[in-house]
């Protein structure tokens, strides 16, 4: 069973994108590994049969890759609630720190 | 209180009006929200204006008139509503204003529904009482100093407290049943594919319904109808010939999983649910015992599968195209900001248990596991339903608790061991009124007597895929005409 340190958790926060603090983490550290150790039980439904993949009453539906919209119909609207733009984009800060 | 029907043969009638109905929903929410909270933001003005059209169109078309023409309805905040505030009660979408309707919203909009406001509830519905609201929880209107139950609070609340008829939330694992057994309603939860999930913020993509909190199995009944159907933006929806018919009976065979609330249900809640097992033996049904061994570990398996659905659902509330933004150096950097600044503690405990879960070397044996233990009980599950018409639960093992009694995960999360087995079976379940049990301001039982007060305790009633008929028919006659 995982017995989860601060640094297993800050190093899940940079996998999630989630930027954690030392005292978060201090907190969280126990917190995860207790829903672990609960979880576990998991391991004793499954062992006890064979696991293969069954398909379901549902599956999934296709429809045609095509344009639905008229280009700009909404992008008005969903560019309203972007933090920052520039024209018709979503303006970000820069991807390589060239430093 | 006001049922949905009442309202309607009033309005039919003319001796109420959609203007009344609405003045008086508003009359309680100033009256009382203060208090309880069950609001995140209201819609007054507008309405008012809808109210006016409705009472109108009364007067125009009598019976012909929309089924749910002029009734107040209030909406769990994870439920997009067009130019509306849509939060997530996060504080990561504290300002995000909705670009379009949830395919439920088009609906009960087309049915004439009035959307009186936007109901609180635990931050993207992670939680069991509210508390984890960003914008400070919802008080239970049966007793202020406890919870109203969640994720689905504010919605439970506000039909509660007669602010509204109706009030829609939505089930991950309990979210709607629970608040009703804590709030003394009915809480609904379909069948999954049963209601499109377009325009709800998605938290277990498998597991999510969305559902009413109403009065009445009636009034359930009739807004489930209104809510649900296959939807082209949602292909998960399911149709009507996709499960084999669920048909309703004069008398039911109810199997009771007794092992499984051997533990863990307090006394009187258990009281409570063998009086009901009585009524509905009285009323002619035949009880049986029903062995589900799986479903007392169906906990450990949502552990597992809703927070890797919820890692990964998350995702999307990266700072950039919406919501809340941090400043930051780089690209990476406003990610991290945003997201640590924006989910509150839960929201993160969740989101990195399912990285965990999910991340390489692990898979195989956390979320591979659950995946097949989810298997497994819808199997065990078709089983029983072989012998039995309907399965009886409790819907919570506990009344309401007060604020902060629940203050570790684990002992949180044990809330909601007799609702998390349906969402992972994907079958439909009721929670309707069974009783109440008296506690004093220790929370312990007490007698008549004493000071204390009597808090509403749920019964569960689950079917098979496709059985909502059942559901209602079997809600109605223990619960609607007994009222």
């Amino acid at each position: 069973m995982p017995d989860m340190n601060k640094d297993d958790i800050l190093r899940l926060g940079t996998l999630a994108r989630i930027k954690i603090s030392d005292e978060e983490a201090e907190a969280l550290k126990g917190d995860i590994t207790a829903v672990l150790e609960y979880v576990s039980v998991v391991n004793d439904i499954a062992a006890s049969s064979d696991l293969t993949k069954e398909v379901g009453v549902v599956y999934n539906v296709f429809r045609e890759d095509v344009v639905t919209v008229a280009p700009g119909t909404h992008t008005e609207d969903l560019l309203a609630e972007a933090p920052a733009r520039k024209g018709q984009y979503v303006s970000v800060k820069k991807i390589l720190n060239t430093d | 209180m006001e049922t949905i029907a009442t309202l309607r043969e009033k309005f039919i009638a003319g001796s109420f009006t959609p203007t009344q109905a609405v003045e008086a929903a508003f009359s309680v929410i100033e009256a009382q929200d203060q208090e309880i909270h069950a609001f995140l933001d209201t819609y007054k003005e507008e309405a008012l204006q809808l109210a006016v059209v409705a009472t109108k169109r009364y007067e125009a078309e009598g019976e012909d008139a929309p089924a749910l023409l002029g009734i107040p309805v209030a909406l769990k905040n994870n439920i997009l509503v067009k130019g509306k505030k849509a939060t997530g009660a996060s504080k990561i979408l504290a300002n995000y204003t909705a670009t379009y309707d949830a395919t439920i919203v088009t609906k009960l909009k087309a049915a004439g529904a009035i959307i009186v406001g936007a109901a609180n509830m635990d931050e993207f519905a992670m939680g069991g009482s509210t508390e984890n609201s960003a914008f400070g929880p919802t008080k239970n209107p049966v007793d202020t100093t406890r919870v109203p139950g969640g994720s689905s609070g504010g919605s439970a609340a506000a039909v509660a407290m007669a602010a509204v008829p109706v009030a829609i939330g939505t089930d991950t694992g309990g979210s709607i049943r629970q608040p009703a057994s804590y709030c003394g309603i009915v809480g609904f939860k379909p069948t999954y594919g049963s209601v499109s999930r377009y325009g709800l913020m998605a938290m277990g993509s498998s597991l999510d319904q969305a559902g009413p909190l109403t009065n009445t199995v009636a009034d359930a009944e009739l807004v489930h109808g209104i809510m649900s159907g296959t939807d082209a933006m949602d292909a998960t929806t399911i149709s009507a010939d996709t499960y084999a018919e669920v048909p309703v009976k004069e008398t039911y065979t109810i199997g009771i999983p007794r092992d499984f609330m051997k533990e863990g249900v307090d006394a009187d809640v258990m009281e409570v649910f063998e009086n009901h097992v009585k009524a509905l033996e009285s009323a002619g049904h035949t009880i049986v015992d029903v062995k589900l061994p799986l479903f007392e570990k169906g906990l450990a398996a949502y552990y597992v599968v809703m927070p890797a659905e919820v890692s990964s659902n998350l995702a999307r509330y990266d700072g950039i195209r919406y919501g809340h933004s941090a400043e930051g150096d780089t690209l990476l950097d406003v990610y991290e900001k945003s997201r640590g600044e924006g989910f509150g503690d839960e929201v993160k405990r969740r989101i990195l248990l399912g990285t965990y879960v999910l991340s390489s070397g692990y898979y195989d044996a956390y979320y591979g596991k659950a995946e097949a233990a989810r298997g497994l009980m819808r199997t065990e599950l078709a089983h029983v339903f072989e012998d039995v018409d309907i399965v009886l639960t409790p819907s919570a093992p506990t009344p309401a608790f007060t604020f902060g009694a629940q203050s570790d995960p684990v002992s949180m999360y044990k809330q909601d061991i007799f609702t998390v087995p349906v969402n992972l079976t994907g079958v439909p379940a009721i929670s309707i009124p069974g009783g109440t049990v008296r506690r004093d301001e220790n929370n312990e039982p007490c007698g008549e007597q004493h000071k204390g007060v009597d808090l509403p305790v749920g019964v569960q009633y689950i079917a098979p895929h496709g059985g909502e008929s059942r559901l209602f028919d079997l809600g109605k006659k223990m619960y609607d005409t007994k009222n």
